[in-house]
């Protein structure tokens, strides 16, 4: 038979210690509550070990059901009650004890009981529970349910985050990459394994190695796709440490992944099979490693009037289009603009006009008999209350030249100079 | 009984030439965006093939190359644009209607074509740009001439493994018999907002606009060789 000890104690984490070492299963009770749940015959056992393992002040209640518990405890430090003698012990009890379980919201409830003349919880559990259904509804029957000692709410043990953490200590130095590559795809499969059991995967990766000249190198590999297949993970991260290989030899490694819940991307039978996510990510990663950060990604129009105002963002592989809804209307908005191209390229197979640009803009001089025809200025400026360094201003003109390019050019007022910034193509 | 007027078979239609039979196991197309264009090359970019589009400056080859990737994204393909000299303008791109977030954008000008053979040997990626549009600036256009040809047969094969349409955007043709279908364009006409004809010399710089520019292009290689069309870039604020 099952019995749970309710303590309150000032100082909870040195208590919880305590109660580890009693049972694996205890559930908290915000602020300072701790219910642990024992058997009958270890019960005695457990309320002296709290006893005399504890030495800041608390307040223990023993009983066969969590909330009897509490109001023991509450009532009468080490108040144990015994099987079936529940309703004995709370009837005597003032309604207004309900209060330390009960929330704010529901507080109320006590002062219309204690309007009624209910005053004890043997009064309340007197009234007849259809009546007061009636009068309270659910809220009712559970206070009444409470007023008899019965739970609720089911028991909800404390359980450890999981920690997705590899870590060891070599006996020897390693300086060769592929020899460490060795030790972390033990290390990576035993980390999938635990992803995978509690159903989860790695968004990123952080990892630490010790060196032999009692320095740090580490690093952090955010996926551009959450996944926990080890051999991916693997070559992503040998590809970053080639790119950003430490310094001195390895004698400790840290492995860590940021878990998050896997996505699923469900493919359409209308479109062409996209890229493996897990293999995208590994070719970005090889690509980042041959040509640098900073040279890859998505481009992003940043909200300015700015010429070429624009930045890098990483490549991201789209979340699963789960909800129905917003599948729907991706695939119309899809529709839509394919609809749109459509009609733009069959109403006289016209298209928008590219310019090329030049980045920078070159300084450029043109003399009038180079040009054919021009139009122009298109004045602007902007930034100019941010101070110097950032104001910017140009007289914009276009104009066909005699070698047939037709160029975009701009008078810096600024600068004082003229400059290339395109070429129409 | 047989008819004996009717005429035999020509052996010519029997037949199935061995460049038409690698075309029939590879019946995937990628429209351009431009009708004309799409007919002359029985449905558009070849995918799985090297498509070669070049012409001087100002011939639309750009227009023509974003309007390609816009049809690719707005089929929820990813596409690559292997940029030496950083000059896609995103502006234009998104004005062209390519979706931003499926372009994958590299620039510099080291390690492009290492670059485009993992690319392309990922597959994945709808449409795989090269742009070697020099422009007139300091890269070594001879860089591409001394690549040997089997650098460029082997992004063939890797690109037929994929399906990956590699369409390479130059002023000249780089990958020499590697390429599939060469597409060459020529500006035939500028567009501004009045008849040449008609200018007066009183009127305005600022009066005027560009309005676009009516190209032309041309297979040089490929079915239908020599075949002609025309299409028009206007300007888009």
């Amino acid at each position: 038979m099952r019995r749970f000890i309710a303590i309150f104690s000032s100082n909870l984490p040195h208590t919880f210690l305590i109660a580890q070492k009693l049972s694996p299963r205890i559930e908290i009770c915000p602020p300072d509550g701790l219910l642990v749940e024992v058997t009958a015959r270890s019960e005695r056992k457990a309320l002296k070990t709290f006893f005399e393992q504890t030495d800041s002040p608390q307040k223990t209640g023993s009983a066969s059901t969590r909330i009897t518990a509490i109001l023991a405890a509450h009532t009468r430090s080490g108040t144990v009650v015994p099987d079936g003698k529940e309703l004995d012990f709370l009837a005597s009890l003032p309604v207004g004890r309900l209060s330390l379980i009960l929330q704010e919201s529901d507080s109320q409830l006590l002062s219309t009981l204690l309007q009624w003349g209910i005053h004890t919880l043997g009064d309340l559990t007197a009234l007849p529970e259809k009546d007061l259904v009636t009068r309270l509804g659910q809220k009712g029957f559970h206070l009444q349910k409470m007023a008899r000692g019965e739970d609720v709410q089911p028991f909800q043990p404390y359980r450890e985050a999981p920690q997705f953490k590899e870590s060891r200590e070599l006996e020897w130095t390693l300086d060769s990459l592929e020899s460490f590559a060795f030790i972390l795809k033990r290390m990576l499969e035993r980390l999938c394994i635990r992803l995978h059991n509690y159903g989860q995967a790695a968004d990123s990766l952080h990892l630490t190695l010790q060196l032999d000249d009692h320095t740090v190198h580490e690093r952090t590999l955010r996926l551009a796709f959450p996944m926990r297949h080890p051999e991916i993970l693997l070559s992503l991260l040998r590809l970053d440490l080639q790119s950003h290989p430490p310094h001195s030899g390895i004698v400790g490694v840290s492995l860590q992944a940021i878990p998050v819940r896997p996505r699923l991307i469900q493919h359409s039978l209308l479109e062409l099979s996209s890229s493996n996510p897990e293999k995208l990510s590994g070719t970005l990663a090889r690509l980042t490693t041959l040509l640098g950060e900073g040279n890859i990604g998505t481009p992003a129009l940043l909200d300015t009037h700015r010429p070429d105002a624009i930045c890098m963002n990483p490549l991201q592989v789209e979340p699963a289009r789960c909800a129905r809804r917003e599948k729907s209307k991706r695939a119309s908005h899809a529709a839509k603009k394919e609809s749109v191209l459509r009609t733009q390229s069959e109403s006289g197979d016209s298209i928008p006009l590219a310019l090329r640009r030049f980045r920078p803009p070159l300084p450029t001089h043109l003399s009038t008999h180079q040009i054919v025809a021009c139009s122009g200025p298109w004045r602007s400026s902007g930034d100019w209350w941010r101070g110097t360094a950032h104001e910017w201003s140009r007289d914009e003109w276009d104009v066909e030249l005699v070698d047939g390019s037709i160029r975009r050019i701009y008078w810096d007022p600024l600068k004082k100079l003229w400059f290339l910034e395109g070429i129409y193509d | 009984m047989l008819n004996q007027t009717s005429t035999p078979p020509r052996l010519s239609s029997l037949t199935i030439r061995g460049s038409e039979l690698d075309e029939k196991t590879h019946q995937q197309y990628l429209g351009t965006g431009i009708r004309t264009l799409d007919l002359l090359l029985s449905g558009g970019i070849p995918r799985g093939h090297i498509t070669q589009i070049m012409g001087p400056a100002s011939s639309g080859k750009t227009s023509l190359l974003l309007s390609i990737l816009a049809q690719a994204t707005a089929r929820r393909e990813w596409v690559a644009y292997i940029d030496p000299f950083s000059s896609l303008n995103p502006a234009c791109a998104q004005k062209a209607g390519i979706d931003l977030k499926r372009l994958l954008w590299i620039r510099g000008p080291k390690k492009i074509l290492k670059a485009t053979d993992i690319l392309v040997g990922a597959g994945g990626f709808g449409v795989v740009v090269l742009d070697l549009v020099t422009q007139g600036r300091t890269m070594d256009s001879r860089i591409f001439q001394k690549t040997p040809s089997t650098a460029w047969f082997r992004l063939k094969h890797a690109a037929r493994r994929t399906s990956t349409a590699l369409l390479i955007l130059g002023q000249e043709i780089n990958a020499g018999s590697a390429v599939s279908r060469v597409i060459s364009l020529r500006r035939r006409k500028t567009q501004w907002n009045y008849a040449a004809d008609k200018k007066k010399s009183t009127d305005p710089h600022h009066a005027l606009l560009l309005h676009g520019i009516c190209n032309e292009l041309e297979l040089l290689r490929g079915k239908d060789l020599h075949a002609h069309a025309t299409f028009y870039c206007h300007f888009q604020l």
